[in-house]
Protein backbone atom coordinates (compact mmCIF):
# COMPACT_ATOMS: atom_id res chain seq x y z
CA UNK A 1 0.00 0.00 0.00
CA UNK A 2 2.58 2.32 1.24
CA UNK A 3 4.72 1.13 -1.63
CA UNK A 4 1.71 1.74 -4.33
CA UNK A 5 1.79 5.17 -2.87
CA UNK A 6 5.09 6.29 -3.13
CA UNK A 7 5.23 4.82 -7.35
CA UNK A 8 2.18 7.05 -7.83
CA UNK A 9 3.78 9.93 -6.31
CA UNK A 10 7.03 9.37 -8.06
CA UNK A 11 5.17 9.59 -11.48
CA UNK A 12 3.21 12.54 -10.35
CA UNK A 13 6.33 14.80 -9.25
CA UNK A 14 7.94 13.50 -12.15
CA UNK A 15 4.76 14.86 -14.29
CA UNK A 16 4.21 18.23 -12.06
CA UNK A 17 7.81 19.30 -12.42
CA UNK A 18 7.94 18.78 -16.42
CA UNK A 19 4.84 20.73 -16.10
CA UNK A 20 6.64 23.56 -13.62
CA UNK A 21 9.78 23.42 -16.09
CA UNK A 22 7.54 24.47 -19.39
CA UNK A 23 5.61 27.13 -17.57
CA UNK A 24 8.68 28.58 -15.95
CA UNK A 25 10.18 28.81 -19.96
CA UNK A 26 7.55 29.92 -21.02
CA UNK A 27 7.61 32.93 -18.10
CA UNK A 28 11.02 33.72 -18.35
CA UNK A 29 11.25 32.83 -22.08
CA UNK A 30 13.22 36.13 -22.78
CA UNK A 31 15.75 35.52 -20.10
CA UNK A 32 16.05 31.63 -21.08
CA UNK A 33 16.46 31.84 -24.89
CA UNK A 34 19.68 32.08 -26.49
CA UNK A 35 17.95 34.33 -29.34
CA UNK A 36 15.63 36.13 -30.75
CA UNK A 37 12.95 33.58 -31.98
CA UNK A 38 12.17 35.71 -35.17
CA UNK A 39 15.49 36.86 -36.30
CA UNK A 40 16.45 35.26 -39.62
CA UNK A 41 20.04 34.63 -40.03
CA UNK A 42 20.33 33.09 -43.07
CA UNK A 43 23.65 32.85 -43.72
CA UNK A 44 23.17 30.41 -40.95
CA UNK A 45 20.40 28.46 -42.16
CA UNK A 46 19.72 24.58 -41.32
CA UNK A 47 22.69 24.30 -39.03
CA UNK A 48 23.06 20.89 -36.80
CA UNK A 49 23.18 21.42 -33.19
CA UNK A 50 26.16 23.64 -32.41
CA UNK A 51 27.30 25.71 -28.95
CA UNK A 52 25.55 28.41 -30.71
CA UNK A 53 22.35 27.01 -31.54
CA UNK A 54 21.92 23.86 -29.18
CA UNK A 55 18.81 22.89 -30.98
CA UNK A 56 20.53 23.86 -34.35
CA UNK A 57 18.69 26.86 -36.93
CA UNK A 58 15.56 26.07 -39.03
CA UNK A 59 15.10 26.56 -42.88
CA UNK A 60 15.56 30.64 -41.84
CA UNK A 61 18.14 30.60 -39.83
CA UNK A 62 16.33 30.93 -36.99
CA UNK A 63 17.29 29.49 -33.73
CA UNK A 64 15.23 26.38 -33.23
CA UNK A 65 15.73 26.42 -29.65
CA UNK A 66 14.48 29.81 -28.50
CA UNK A 67 11.38 29.39 -31.07
CA UNK A 68 10.86 26.08 -28.87
CA UNK A 69 10.72 28.21 -25.48
CA UNK A 70 8.83 31.24 -27.18
CA UNK A 71 6.45 28.37 -28.54
CA UNK A 72 5.51 27.44 -24.88
CA UNK A 73 3.73 30.82 -24.39
CA UNK A 74 1.26 29.90 -27.33
CA UNK A 75 0.82 26.37 -27.45
CA UNK A 76 0.73 26.19 -23.43
CA UNK A 77 -1.06 29.47 -22.89
CA UNK A 78 -3.74 28.46 -25.68
CA UNK A 79 -4.40 24.94 -24.08
CA UNK A 80 -4.53 26.20 -20.54
CA UNK A 81 -7.25 28.94 -22.33
CA UNK A 82 -9.06 26.29 -24.21
CA UNK A 83 -9.36 24.18 -20.81
CA UNK A 84 -10.42 26.99 -18.99
CA UNK A 85 -13.43 28.12 -21.40
CA UNK A 86 -15.01 24.23 -22.03
CA UNK A 87 -14.83 24.03 -17.84
CA UNK A 88 -16.73 27.53 -17.69
CA UNK A 89 -19.35 25.79 -20.16
CA UNK A 90 -19.35 22.95 -19.61
CA UNK A 91 -19.56 22.40 -15.39
CA UNK A 92 -22.81 24.67 -15.14
CA UNK A 93 -24.81 22.82 -17.94
CA UNK A 94 -23.29 19.43 -16.27
CA UNK A 95 -24.40 20.34 -12.75
CA UNK A 96 -27.59 21.61 -13.95
CA UNK A 97 -28.77 18.95 -16.41
CA UNK A 98 -27.73 15.58 -14.44
CA UNK A 99 -29.39 17.39 -11.14
CA UNK A 100 -32.25 18.24 -12.44
CA UNK A 101 -32.29 15.63 -15.44
CA UNK A 102 -36.14 15.34 -17.08
CA UNK A 103 -36.65 17.53 -19.82
CA UNK A 104 -34.45 19.85 -19.60
CA UNK A 105 -31.31 17.30 -19.41
CA UNK A 106 -32.57 15.13 -22.85
CA UNK A 107 -32.50 17.60 -24.78
CA UNK A 108 -29.26 18.36 -23.72
CA UNK A 109 -28.13 15.55 -24.35
CA UNK A 110 -29.59 15.03 -28.02
CA UNK A 111 -27.64 17.94 -28.90
CA UNK A 112 -24.78 16.84 -27.53
CA UNK A 113 -25.20 13.36 -29.21
CA UNK A 114 -25.52 14.83 -32.37
CA UNK A 115 -22.29 16.98 -31.51
CA UNK A 116 -20.02 14.23 -30.74
CA UNK A 117 -21.93 12.55 -34.15
CA UNK A 118 -19.58 14.22 -36.25
CA UNK A 119 -15.81 13.55 -35.91
CA UNK A 120 -13.63 16.01 -33.81
CA UNK A 121 -11.08 17.39 -36.13
CA UNK A 122 -13.15 17.40 -39.19
CA UNK A 123 -15.78 19.82 -36.72
CA UNK A 124 -12.92 21.90 -35.63
CA UNK A 125 -11.61 22.22 -39.37
CA UNK A 126 -15.09 22.86 -40.80
CA UNK A 127 -15.46 26.08 -37.92
CA UNK A 128 -11.94 26.93 -38.49
CA UNK A 129 -12.66 27.50 -42.10
CA UNK A 130 -15.96 29.41 -41.39
CA UNK A 131 -14.11 31.58 -39.42
CA UNK A 132 -10.97 31.92 -40.64
CA UNK A 133 -7.08 30.73 -39.95
CA UNK A 134 -5.93 32.17 -36.94
CA UNK A 135 -4.82 31.75 -32.81
CA UNK A 136 -8.39 32.65 -31.62
CA UNK A 137 -10.68 31.22 -34.22
CA UNK A 138 -8.69 28.19 -33.32
CA UNK A 139 -9.18 28.80 -29.83
CA UNK A 140 -13.05 29.24 -29.86
CA UNK A 141 -13.06 25.96 -32.54
CA UNK A 142 -11.45 23.70 -30.38
CA UNK A 143 -14.00 24.92 -27.29
CA UNK A 144 -16.79 24.38 -29.61
CA UNK A 145 -15.98 20.56 -30.60
CA UNK A 146 -14.75 20.09 -27.04
CA UNK A 147 -17.54 20.71 -24.61
CA UNK A 148 -19.82 18.41 -25.60
CA UNK A 149 -17.58 15.47 -24.04
CA UNK A 150 -16.40 17.11 -21.05
CA UNK A 151 -20.73 18.01 -20.00
CA UNK A 152 -21.38 13.99 -20.95
CA UNK A 153 -18.69 13.02 -18.60
CA UNK A 154 -19.31 15.35 -15.99
CA UNK A 155 -23.16 15.23 -16.11
CA UNK A 156 -22.27 10.91 -15.27
CA UNK A 157 -20.59 12.04 -12.35
CA UNK A 158 -23.18 14.57 -10.87
CA UNK A 159 -25.94 12.06 -12.14
CA UNK A 160 -23.89 9.30 -9.75
CA UNK A 161 -23.80 11.88 -6.94
CA UNK A 162 -27.47 13.41 -7.16
CA UNK A 163 -28.76 9.33 -6.56
CA UNK A 164 -26.29 9.24 -3.27
CA UNK A 165 -28.53 9.28 0.15
CA UNK A 166 -26.22 11.65 1.63
CA UNK A 167 -27.28 14.12 -1.20
CA UNK A 168 -31.36 13.67 0.29
CA UNK A 169 -30.42 14.06 3.81
CA UNK A 170 -28.63 17.08 3.10
CA UNK A 171 -31.73 17.76 1.41
CA UNK A 172 -33.79 17.28 4.30
CA UNK A 173 -30.90 19.27 6.45
CA UNK A 174 -32.47 22.31 4.77
CA UNK A 175 -30.45 23.10 1.75
CA UNK A 176 -31.62 24.75 -1.44
CA UNK A 177 -30.80 23.13 -4.39
CA UNK A 178 -28.35 26.07 -5.18
CA UNK A 179 -26.32 25.09 -1.86
CA UNK A 180 -26.39 21.41 -2.51
CA UNK A 181 -24.86 21.72 -5.78
CA UNK A 182 -22.05 24.17 -4.49
CA UNK A 183 -21.17 22.57 -0.97
CA UNK A 184 -22.13 18.67 -1.96
CA UNK A 185 -21.72 17.84 -5.78
CA UNK A 186 -18.97 20.15 -6.90
CA UNK A 187 -15.99 19.50 -4.48
CA UNK A 188 -17.14 15.51 -4.99
CA UNK A 189 -16.37 16.10 -9.12
CA UNK A 190 -13.53 18.04 -8.84
CA UNK A 191 -10.63 15.50 -8.38
CA UNK A 192 -12.38 13.23 -11.36
CA UNK A 193 -12.47 16.51 -13.49
CA UNK A 194 -9.02 16.94 -13.07
CA UNK A 195 -8.03 13.68 -14.08
CA UNK A 196 -10.39 14.29 -17.09
CA UNK A 197 -8.91 17.74 -17.65
CA UNK A 198 -4.68 16.80 -16.97
CA UNK A 199 -5.36 13.65 -19.65
CA UNK A 200 -7.29 15.90 -22.25
CA UNK A 201 -4.44 19.05 -21.90
CA UNK A 202 -2.13 16.68 -23.63
CA UNK A 203 -4.77 16.29 -26.44
CA UNK A 204 -5.16 19.49 -26.82
CA UNK A 205 -1.89 20.66 -27.42
CA UNK A 206 -1.59 17.82 -29.90
CA UNK A 207 -4.97 19.44 -31.47
CA UNK A 208 -3.43 22.72 -31.25
CA UNK A 209 -0.15 21.42 -32.91
CA UNK A 210 -1.99 19.29 -35.50
CA UNK A 211 -4.38 22.58 -36.80
CA UNK A 212 -1.24 24.77 -36.60
CA UNK A 213 0.59 22.24 -39.08
CA UNK A 214 -2.19 21.87 -41.41
CA UNK A 215 -1.80 25.73 -41.32
CA UNK A 216 -4.98 26.46 -39.53
CA UNK A 217 -3.71 27.48 -36.38
CA UNK A 218 -0.98 30.47 -35.51
CA UNK A 219 0.26 32.05 -38.60
CA UNK A 220 4.15 32.61 -39.52
CA UNK A 221 5.74 33.66 -37.74
CA UNK A 222 4.85 33.31 -34.59
CA UNK A 223 6.71 29.96 -33.09
CA UNK A 224 4.10 27.70 -32.50
CA UNK A 225 5.24 23.71 -32.13
CA UNK A 226 3.31 22.27 -34.16
CA UNK A 227 3.46 25.47 -37.26
CA UNK A 228 7.42 24.37 -36.55
CA UNK A 229 6.81 20.70 -37.92
CA UNK A 230 4.49 22.23 -40.73
CA UNK A 231 7.27 24.68 -41.43
CA UNK A 232 9.62 21.53 -41.24
CA UNK A 233 7.87 19.07 -43.46
CA UNK A 234 10.22 20.06 -46.84
CA UNK A 235 13.50 19.99 -44.79
CA UNK A 236 13.30 17.21 -42.54
CA UNK A 237 15.40 15.18 -44.65
CA UNK A 238 18.23 17.22 -45.26
CA UNK A 239 18.45 18.44 -41.53
CA UNK A 240 16.08 16.11 -38.95
CA UNK A 241 16.64 18.29 -36.09
CA UNK A 242 14.48 20.81 -37.85
CA UNK A 243 11.21 18.84 -36.81
CA UNK A 244 12.76 16.38 -34.16
CA UNK A 245 13.01 19.18 -31.46
CA UNK A 246 9.63 20.75 -31.70
CA UNK A 247 8.11 17.20 -31.64
CA UNK A 248 9.99 16.09 -29.03
CA UNK A 249 8.39 19.27 -27.13
CA UNK A 250 4.95 18.03 -27.72
CA UNK A 251 5.81 14.67 -26.92
CA UNK A 252 7.06 15.65 -23.53
CA UNK A 253 4.49 17.72 -22.67
CA UNK A 254 1.81 15.26 -23.79
CA UNK A 255 3.73 12.51 -21.77
CA UNK A 256 3.75 15.23 -18.71
CA UNK A 257 0.22 15.41 -18.57
CA UNK A 258 -0.32 11.69 -19.31
CA UNK A 259 1.62 11.03 -16.30
CA UNK A 260 0.03 13.49 -13.70
CA UNK A 261 -3.09 11.97 -14.99
CA UNK A 262 -2.96 8.61 -14.32
CA UNK A 263 -1.03 9.14 -10.97
CA UNK A 264 -3.94 11.58 -9.51
CA UNK A 265 -6.58 8.61 -10.92
CA UNK A 266 -4.55 6.06 -9.06
CA UNK A 267 -4.25 8.49 -6.06
CA UNK A 268 -7.50 9.10 -5.77
CA UNK A 269 -8.35 5.37 -6.02
CA UNK A 270 -6.28 4.92 -2.90
CA UNK A 271 -7.61 7.47 -0.89
CA UNK A 272 -11.63 6.00 -1.86
CA UNK A 273 -10.28 2.78 -0.73
CA UNK A 274 -8.64 4.31 2.33
CA UNK A 275 -11.98 6.05 3.25
CA UNK A 276 -14.82 2.81 2.34
CA UNK B 1 -54.80 15.66 17.21
CA UNK B 2 -54.51 14.05 14.38
CA UNK B 3 -51.15 15.19 12.11
CA UNK B 4 -50.85 13.36 9.20
CA UNK B 5 -53.86 11.35 7.62
CA UNK B 6 -53.78 9.16 4.36
CA UNK B 7 -56.71 9.26 2.05
CA UNK B 8 -56.53 6.01 -0.21
CA UNK B 9 -53.23 6.54 -0.96
CA UNK B 10 -51.84 4.91 -4.39
CA UNK B 11 -48.82 4.97 -6.68
CA UNK B 12 -48.89 3.08 -9.90
CA UNK B 13 -45.32 2.73 -11.73
CA UNK B 14 -45.73 1.72 -15.44
CA UNK B 15 -44.27 -1.39 -16.69
CA UNK B 16 -43.24 -2.06 -20.00
CA UNK B 17 -45.83 -1.13 -23.17
CA UNK B 18 -47.72 -4.12 -24.51
CA UNK B 19 -49.25 -3.83 -28.08
CA UNK B 20 -49.75 0.07 -27.16
CA UNK B 21 -51.43 -0.55 -23.69
CA UNK B 22 -49.20 0.44 -20.68
CA UNK B 23 -49.25 -1.42 -17.56
CA UNK B 24 -49.26 -0.22 -14.54
CA UNK B 25 -48.01 -1.38 -11.12
CA UNK B 26 -49.26 -0.17 -7.90
CA UNK B 27 -46.76 -0.77 -5.55
CA UNK B 28 -48.86 1.60 -2.92
CA UNK B 29 -52.77 0.71 -3.40
CA UNK B 30 -55.59 2.47 -1.82
CA UNK B 31 -53.55 2.70 1.34
CA UNK B 32 -55.65 4.87 4.48
CA UNK B 33 -54.12 5.68 7.75
CA UNK B 34 -53.56 8.20 10.22
CA UNK B 35 -50.74 9.49 12.75
CA UNK B 36 -51.94 11.21 15.93
CA UNK B 37 -49.54 13.67 17.84
CA UNK B 38 -46.93 11.99 20.00
CA UNK B 39 -47.67 8.45 18.39
CA UNK B 40 -45.44 6.06 17.51
CA UNK B 41 -46.75 3.86 14.48
CA UNK B 42 -45.07 0.53 13.34
CA UNK B 43 -45.46 0.12 9.28
CA UNK B 44 -44.38 -3.49 8.82
CA UNK B 45 -44.18 -5.42 5.52
CA UNK B 46 -41.56 -7.44 3.77
CA UNK B 47 -39.40 -6.22 1.36
CA UNK B 48 -41.47 -5.22 -1.56
CA UNK B 49 -44.48 -4.70 -0.14
CA UNK B 50 -44.61 -0.39 -0.39
CA UNK B 51 -43.13 0.56 2.88
CA UNK B 52 -40.67 2.60 1.37
CA UNK B 53 -42.70 3.68 -1.32
CA UNK B 54 -45.29 5.04 1.21
CA UNK B 55 -42.31 7.03 2.94
CA UNK B 56 -41.38 8.37 0.05
CA UNK B 57 -44.29 9.41 -0.56
CA UNK B 58 -44.79 11.22 2.69
CA UNK B 59 -41.72 13.04 1.83
CA UNK B 60 -42.84 14.25 -1.54
CA UNK B 61 -40.10 12.81 -3.02
CA UNK B 62 -42.56 10.83 -5.60
CA UNK B 63 -45.55 11.79 -7.29
CA UNK B 64 -48.55 9.97 -6.19
CA UNK B 65 -51.11 8.41 -8.75
CA UNK B 66 -54.36 9.33 -6.46
CA UNK B 67 -55.66 10.18 -2.69
CA UNK B 68 -54.19 12.36 -0.46
CA UNK B 69 -51.91 13.19 2.21
CA UNK B 70 -52.42 16.09 4.64
CA UNK B 71 -50.33 17.62 7.27
CA UNK B 72 -52.68 19.05 9.74
CA UNK B 73 -55.22 19.12 7.26
CA UNK B 74 -52.70 20.67 4.06
CA UNK B 75 -51.93 18.58 1.11
CA UNK B 76 -48.75 17.86 0.92
CA UNK B 77 -48.82 17.15 -2.33
CA UNK B 78 -50.02 20.67 -3.34
CA UNK B 79 -47.72 23.27 -4.83
CA UNK B 80 -48.53 25.91 -1.60
CA UNK B 81 -46.08 23.53 0.47
CA UNK B 82 -42.73 23.48 -0.56
CA UNK B 83 -40.24 20.89 0.15
CA UNK B 84 -38.44 22.97 2.58
CA UNK B 85 -41.52 23.43 5.05
CA UNK B 86 -42.73 19.83 4.43
CA UNK B 87 -38.90 19.33 5.73
CA UNK B 88 -39.05 21.66 8.96
CA UNK B 89 -42.27 19.50 10.34
CA UNK B 90 -41.17 15.66 8.44
CA UNK B 91 -38.02 14.36 8.87
CA UNK B 92 -36.77 10.94 7.59
CA UNK B 93 -33.73 8.85 8.98
CA UNK B 94 -32.84 6.53 5.96
CA UNK B 95 -31.88 3.19 6.16
CA UNK B 96 -27.72 3.37 5.34
CA UNK B 97 -26.15 5.65 8.03
CA UNK B 98 -22.79 5.42 6.35
CA UNK B 99 -23.98 6.57 3.06
CA UNK B 100 -26.64 8.97 3.97
CA UNK B 101 -23.37 11.25 5.76
CA UNK B 102 -21.39 12.98 3.80
CA UNK B 103 -18.02 11.37 3.89
CA UNK B 104 -15.57 14.33 3.81
CA UNK B 105 -17.98 16.34 6.73
CA UNK B 106 -17.35 16.21 10.84
CA UNK B 107 -20.20 15.73 12.86
CA UNK B 108 -19.91 19.26 14.03
CA UNK B 109 -21.02 20.62 10.56
CA UNK B 110 -23.39 17.86 9.94
CA UNK B 111 -25.46 19.12 12.88
CA UNK B 112 -24.71 22.26 12.31
CA UNK B 113 -26.59 22.36 8.94
CA UNK B 114 -30.13 22.07 9.92
CA UNK B 115 -29.87 24.30 12.88
CA UNK B 116 -28.25 27.71 10.59
CA UNK B 117 -30.96 26.54 7.97
CA UNK B 118 -34.08 26.11 10.27
CA UNK B 119 -33.38 28.37 13.21
CA UNK B 120 -30.92 31.33 11.13
CA UNK B 121 -31.06 33.48 14.23
CA UNK B 122 -30.06 31.08 16.65
CA UNK B 123 -26.81 32.34 18.68
CA UNK B 124 -25.92 29.17 20.61
CA UNK B 125 -25.52 26.65 18.02
CA UNK B 126 -22.61 24.44 19.54
CA UNK B 127 -24.07 23.72 22.52
CA UNK B 128 -27.59 23.01 21.06
CA UNK B 129 -24.97 20.34 19.09
CA UNK B 130 -23.56 19.43 22.24
CA UNK B 131 -27.60 18.87 23.62
CA UNK B 132 -28.49 17.05 20.51
CA UNK B 133 -25.49 14.53 21.25
CA UNK B 134 -26.02 14.27 24.25
CA UNK B 135 -29.44 13.38 23.56
CA UNK B 136 -28.53 10.53 21.39
CA UNK B 137 -26.36 9.30 23.93
CA UNK B 138 -23.10 10.67 22.56
CA UNK B 139 -20.27 13.15 24.30
CA UNK B 140 -18.47 16.37 23.42
CA UNK B 141 -15.63 13.89 21.88
CA UNK B 142 -17.90 13.02 19.47
CA UNK B 143 -18.41 16.61 17.66
CA UNK B 144 -14.87 16.56 15.88
CA UNK B 145 -14.88 12.75 14.26
CA UNK B 146 -15.61 12.58 10.86
CA UNK B 147 -17.93 9.60 9.59
CA UNK B 148 -15.64 7.19 8.54
CA UNK B 149 -14.32 7.38 12.47
CA UNK B 150 -17.48 6.25 13.73
CA UNK B 151 -19.64 2.63 13.91
CA UNK B 152 -22.85 1.81 12.74
CA UNK B 153 -24.65 2.50 15.72
CA UNK B 154 -22.95 5.62 15.92
CA UNK B 155 -23.23 6.39 12.41
CA UNK B 156 -27.21 6.05 13.01
CA UNK B 157 -27.58 8.15 16.02
CA UNK B 158 -25.71 11.16 14.41
CA UNK B 159 -28.37 10.73 11.68
CA UNK B 160 -31.10 11.02 14.65
CA UNK B 161 -29.58 14.04 15.77
CA UNK B 162 -29.33 15.53 12.71
CA UNK B 163 -33.31 14.62 12.68
CA UNK B 164 -34.09 15.97 15.54
CA UNK B 165 -31.99 19.38 15.09
CA UNK B 166 -34.97 20.65 13.00
CA UNK B 167 -37.02 19.65 15.75
CA UNK B 168 -40.14 17.99 13.67
CA UNK B 169 -43.18 16.96 14.61
CA UNK B 170 -42.76 13.51 13.13
CA UNK B 171 -40.03 11.51 12.18
CA UNK B 172 -40.20 8.73 9.28
CA UNK B 173 -37.92 5.74 9.91
CA UNK B 174 -37.12 3.70 6.95
CA UNK B 175 -35.60 0.54 7.81
CA UNK B 176 -32.82 2.39 10.14
CA UNK B 177 -32.25 0.37 12.55
CA UNK B 178 -32.22 -2.74 10.31
CA UNK B 179 -28.55 -3.01 9.47
CA UNK B 180 -27.33 -2.68 12.67
CA UNK B 181 -26.53 -5.29 15.46
CA UNK B 182 -29.24 -6.91 18.07
CA UNK B 183 -27.84 -5.07 21.55
CA UNK B 184 -27.45 -1.76 18.71
CA UNK B 185 -31.17 -1.83 17.71
CA UNK B 186 -32.40 -2.57 21.12
CA UNK B 187 -29.82 0.48 23.09
CA UNK B 188 -31.52 2.96 19.66
CA UNK B 189 -35.16 1.64 20.26
CA UNK B 190 -34.39 2.57 23.82
CA UNK B 191 -33.23 6.07 23.44
CA UNK B 192 -36.20 7.01 21.13
CA UNK B 193 -38.67 5.93 23.48
CA UNK B 194 -36.55 7.94 25.73
CA UNK B 195 -36.47 11.00 23.37
CA UNK B 196 -40.18 10.87 22.48
CA UNK B 197 -40.97 11.10 26.24
CA UNK B 198 -38.55 14.37 26.88
CA UNK B 199 -38.92 15.60 23.03
CA UNK B 200 -42.32 14.47 21.80
CA UNK B 201 -41.96 13.89 18.60
CA UNK B 202 -44.32 11.19 16.93
CA UNK B 203 -42.69 7.98 15.15
CA UNK B 204 -43.46 6.05 11.62
CA UNK B 205 -41.32 3.50 12.29
CA UNK B 206 -40.54 1.59 8.77
CA UNK B 207 -39.40 -2.41 9.39
CA UNK B 208 -39.48 -6.21 8.21
CA UNK B 209 -38.72 -6.65 11.80
CA UNK B 210 -41.82 -7.27 14.07
CA UNK B 211 -39.94 -7.58 17.42
CA UNK B 212 -38.66 -3.65 17.13
CA UNK B 213 -42.25 -3.07 16.27
CA UNK B 214 -43.35 -3.87 19.37
CA UNK B 215 -40.76 -1.93 21.79
CA UNK B 216 -41.41 0.90 20.11
CA UNK B 217 -44.63 1.45 18.91
CA UNK B 218 -48.09 1.58 20.19
CA UNK B 219 -49.69 0.84 16.99
CA UNK B 220 -49.06 -1.47 14.01
CA UNK B 221 -50.60 -1.84 10.37
CA UNK B 222 -49.29 -4.36 8.08
CA UNK B 223 -48.35 -4.25 4.89
CA UNK B 224 -48.52 -6.61 2.10
CA UNK B 225 -48.24 -6.46 -1.70
CA UNK B 226 -49.04 -2.82 -1.66
CA UNK B 227 -51.95 -2.99 0.85
CA UNK B 228 -52.65 -2.74 4.68
CA UNK B 229 -54.33 -5.66 5.40
CA UNK B 230 -54.24 -5.51 9.53
CA UNK B 231 -53.68 -2.91 11.79
CA UNK B 232 -53.54 -3.23 15.60
CA UNK B 233 -53.03 -2.15 18.78
CA UNK B 234 -52.73 -5.75 20.77
CA UNK B 235 -49.64 -7.78 20.21
CA UNK B 236 -51.54 -10.81 20.22
CA UNK B 237 -51.39 -13.46 17.72
CA UNK B 238 -55.15 -14.38 18.02
CA UNK B 239 -56.42 -11.14 17.64
CA UNK B 240 -54.60 -11.38 13.83
CA UNK B 241 -56.70 -11.96 10.76
CA UNK B 242 -54.66 -11.81 7.97
CA UNK B 243 -52.28 -14.72 7.21
CA UNK B 244 -49.08 -13.00 6.66
CA UNK B 245 -49.58 -10.63 10.06
CA UNK B 246 -49.97 -14.47 11.30
CA UNK B 247 -46.81 -15.63 9.42
CA UNK B 248 -44.71 -12.63 11.00
CA UNK B 249 -45.62 -13.51 14.32
CA UNK B 250 -44.93 -16.68 14.01
CA UNK B 251 -41.10 -15.77 12.87
CA UNK B 252 -40.38 -14.17 15.60
CA UNK B 253 -38.84 -15.28 18.71
CA UNK B 254 -41.34 -13.74 20.75
CA UNK B 255 -43.43 -14.32 23.75
CA UNK B 256 -46.67 -13.06 23.35
CA UNK B 257 -47.98 -13.67 26.53
CA UNK B 258 -45.59 -11.87 28.81
CA UNK B 259 -45.46 -9.15 26.07
CA UNK B 260 -41.23 -8.68 26.17
CA UNK B 261 -39.23 -9.72 23.52
CA UNK B 262 -37.81 -13.10 24.71
CA UNK B 263 -34.00 -13.48 23.21
CA UNK B 264 -32.81 -10.40 25.22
Amino acid sequence: MLKRLQQVNKGLLAGVAILIGFFLLGLFAPWIAPHDPLIVNLAARLQSPSWTYPFGTDQLGRCILSRIIYGVRISVTSALVIMFLTLLISIPIALFTGYVRGRSDHMVMRIIDSALAIPDIVLTIAIVGLLGPGLVNMVIAIVVVRWASYVRFIRSLVVKISQEEYILSARMAGNSHFRILKRYVLPQIGMPVLVFSALDMGKIVLNIAGLSFLGLGSQPPTPEWGAMLNDATGYFQISPYVMLFPGLAIVLFVLACQLVSESLGKYEQIAVGKEA
Amino acid sequence: MTLLELKNVTKEYPLRRRRGQLKKKAAVNNVSFTIAKGESVALVGESGSGKSTLAKLIMKMEKLTSGQILWNGHNIHSKQLNALTLYKNIQMVLQDSSSSLHPRMRVEEILLEPIHNFFPDKKNDVEECLKLLHLVGLDASYMKRSPNQLSGGQKQRVCIAKALAVQPELIIFDESIASLDRYSQVSILEMLKRIQKQVGPSYLFITHDLESAIQLCDRAAVMYQGEIVETFTHWERELLRHPYSKLLFDTMDFDHKEGKVAAI
